[in-house]
């Protein structure tokens, strides 16, 4: 059996701030304990709010953030284990289209040298010509045209960026793509157009995908796996009919009836409904349940002892009193 | 369901454009942003206005304000309380903005200032515009900050703007914009730079507050979720002019305009089935208005005939307060 495209195993992320004991740096644990399996055509919805820890995690997963703790896997290759050589011919098949496309392209490369340059890590000694042929071919797959080759990134639109994004990601025959806010900044209009495009890659191209959004009615859209953050940790993790059908986690659920929804009806029975409260900080984070201060279910247990994703059962959720599953 | 007759309203909009010198050399000379619309907003009624970027949303806000750029003009009519927000003085518009007119921006951090606690710039604006004293001042502050819901407010009103988490930010710029008591409050995305459930939070404050103060609202954003739970009535706006106009229960139930139903169809909701492929708008959203003969959304409507391309449709009344843009659809008489 060819082990899966991409694992996280119990990985743990921080970063280093000043002033821990002794002066000495210690570790701001940002993600924590995430454990997930992912296999080609699978696409993993990772949900959250700002500071959750979604975006770190999507970075660690590619190796560009190391694990403080646990494994990222490629293949069944722990990255940590991974030379620099390996490494890059490994990135060949796990990579990255980012939040702001316009941002992550180089202004001053023309389209087809942005998207043909991985080829030059992943496939060294092939001609120029070559080069900017699978970049055309790569752009078609994205829907581009080949004028779009000699364009630079000021004369697109934020969709047309985000293709080009896509292109570059998909020309070194990737298995696995970690998409980071892929839409957020895009017009509905748009945004539409570039999920049915990462749906017919996936398809077409037999990607798996790692979808990571604040929108949870995109991710609806798109994941056939969701996975909830909150304050670094998963908090539920199911399969995504079974998850948008009846969440478990109160804080999924308050998630799902805080995304406003274009029908009047509804929504003017959610006015009032909002939850009260923030997230609590990262810096201090409570000794029970991340969500205990914020939950209408909370009861003392919760403010005292975190609840541990139990992986008993098809609907993992890290909560003393869930909903049934 | 609300019908709102001109005569009635805080505000007429007759006619507004707005238009920008573009830099030489760009081979354009002027951008037009809003291209000649017109509107009103009823004492108390919340008016959401939705476009993608580039529809000119924001700048009808910043024109009311008298806040475009400096390359930027208004023009037209904008009939508030009896004075044309358009041809006023600067001195006379600083007695309408901050007393019966205020404005909530879409970034809260960038619209406080860093270098003065919170309380005192909240207190500023009594001082100037109603002559309280510096204590009464700082006592409306707190009062506000405390109705806003910021724990504490007697403390936090003595903190500046980054000890403030962004949804607390937002809240206080709430705070700042009704302290005033304005009559007519204009939003500018306030929430689409908060996260799910403080973007809840905000808009169940500000629907809250609309009621309790009878203030009226334009509420000017892209999300039609937001729209669909704050808004009484929608104007829909693509390239600069007003596609169609309803009360939010008429366009959400049975949007008539080709451009409104295909982002009322664009919009991700949980009720469509998972794994669908979802409906989409082809093309790019125009960015600013004129130039060309005919209806902006024509180049990328799926119902185009010849006659959109020549001819520019007017507004017309298609039903019980609502106007629709469209040839396709026959007015009603």
């Amino acid at each position: 059996m060819t082990p899966p495209l991409l694992q996280a195993r119990g990985l743990h992320v921080g970063y280093p701030i000043p002033g821990g004991l002794l002066g000495r740096p210690h570790l701001l644990p940002v993600v924590q304990d995430i454990t997930f399996t992912l296999q080609a055509g699978q696409v993993l919805g990772i949900v959250g709010e700002s500071g959750c820890g979604k975006s770190t995690l999507g970075r660690a997963l590619l190796g560009l953030i190391p694990a403080s703790a646990g494994q990222v896997l490629w293949q069944g290759q722990d990255l940590a284990t991974m030379n620099a050589a390996a490494l890059r011919r490994g990135r060949a098949a796990v990579q990255i289209i980012f939040q702001d496309p316009v941002a992550a392209l180089d202004p001053r490369m023309t389209v087809a040298r942005s998207v043909s340059r991985p080829l030059a890590t992943f496939e060294p000694g092939l001609s120029r010509a070559a080069q900017h042929d699978r970049a055309v071919q790569a752009l078609r797959l994205v829907g581009l045209a080949p004028e779009f080759a000699a364009r630079y990134p000021h004369e697109l639109s934020g969709g047309q960026a985000q293709r080009v994004g896509i292109a570059r990601a998909i020309i070194g025959g990737p298995g696995v793509i970690v998409c980071d806010e892929p839409v957020s900044a895009l017009d509905v209009s748009i945004q539409a157009q570039v999920v049915n495009l990462l749906m017919d890659l996936r398809d077409r191209l037999g990607l798996a995908l790692v979808f990571i959004s604040h929108n949870l009615a995109v991710v609806r859209q798109i994941s056939s796996d969701v996975m909830v953050m909150c304050l670094g940790r998963a908090v539920e993790t199911a399969p995504a009919p079974a998850f948008y059908a009846a969440p478990r986690h109160p804080y999924s659920r308050a998630l799902m009836s805080a995304v406003p929804e274009p029908d009047p009806v509804t929504e003017r029975a959610r006015l009032g409904t909002s939850l009260p409260g923030e997230m609590p900080s990262i810096l201090h984070p409570p000794p029970g349940c991340v969500f205990a201060t914020r939950c209408p279910r909370a009861q003392p247990l919760c403010h005292d002892m975190r609840p541990h994703l139990t992986a008993d059962g098809p609907r993992p959720v890290a909560c003393h009193f869930p909903e049934p599953s | 369901m609300r019908l709102i007759p001109m005569t009635d309203s805080l505000l007429s909009v007759r006619d507004l454009s707005v238009r920008f010198t573009l830099p030489q050399g760009t081979g354009m000379g002027v951008g037009v942003a809003v291209d000649g619309i017109s509107f009103g907003v009823a004492p108390g009624e919340v008016l959401g206005i939705v476009g993608e970027s580039g529809s000119g949303k924001s700048q009808i806000l910043f024109a009311l304000m008298g806040l475009l750029a400096s390359n930027g003009r208004a023009t037209g009519q904008a009939l508030f309380d009896g004075q044309d927000l358009l041809a006023l003085s600067a001195p006379a518009l600083d007695r309408v903005r901050g007393v019966t007119l205020s404005m909530i921006f879409q970034d809260p951090m960038t619209s406080l200032n860093p270098y003065q606690r919170v309380g005192d710039q909240l207190a500023e604006g009594l001082r100037a515009h109603q002559g309280l004293s510096r204590g009464a001042a700082r006592d409306a502050a707190v009062a506000m900050l405390d109705r806003v819901r910021i724990p504490d407010a007697a403390t936090r009103a003595r903190h500046y703007p980054h000890q403030f988490s962004g949804g607390m930010r937002q809240r206080v710029m709430i705070a700042m914009a009704l302290l005033v008591r304005p009559k007519l409050l204009l939003a500018d995305e306030p929430t689409t730079a908060l996260d799910v459930t403080v973007q809840a939070q905000v808009i169940d404050l500000m629907a809250e507050l609309a009621a309790e103060s009878g203030a009226a609202t334009i509420f000017v954003t892209h999300d039609l979720g937001v729209v669909a739970r704050l808004c009484d009535r929608v104007i829909v706006l693509y390239g600069g002019r007003i596609m169609e106009e309803a009360p939010a229960t008429t366009l959400f139930a049975a949007p008539r305009h080709p451009y409104a139903q295909g982002l009322l169809a664009a919009t991700p909701r949980m009720a469509t089935p998972p794994g669908a492929r979802m409906t989409t708008i082809p093309g790019t959203p125009r960015s600013g208005a004129g130039g060309t003969a005919g209806c902006p959304f024509a180049p990328r409507c799926a119902a185009v005939h010849d006659r959109c391309r020549d001819e520019t449709p007017s507004l017309r009344v298609s039903g019980p307060g609502s106007r629709v843009a469209c040839h396709l659809v026959e007015g009603a008489p």
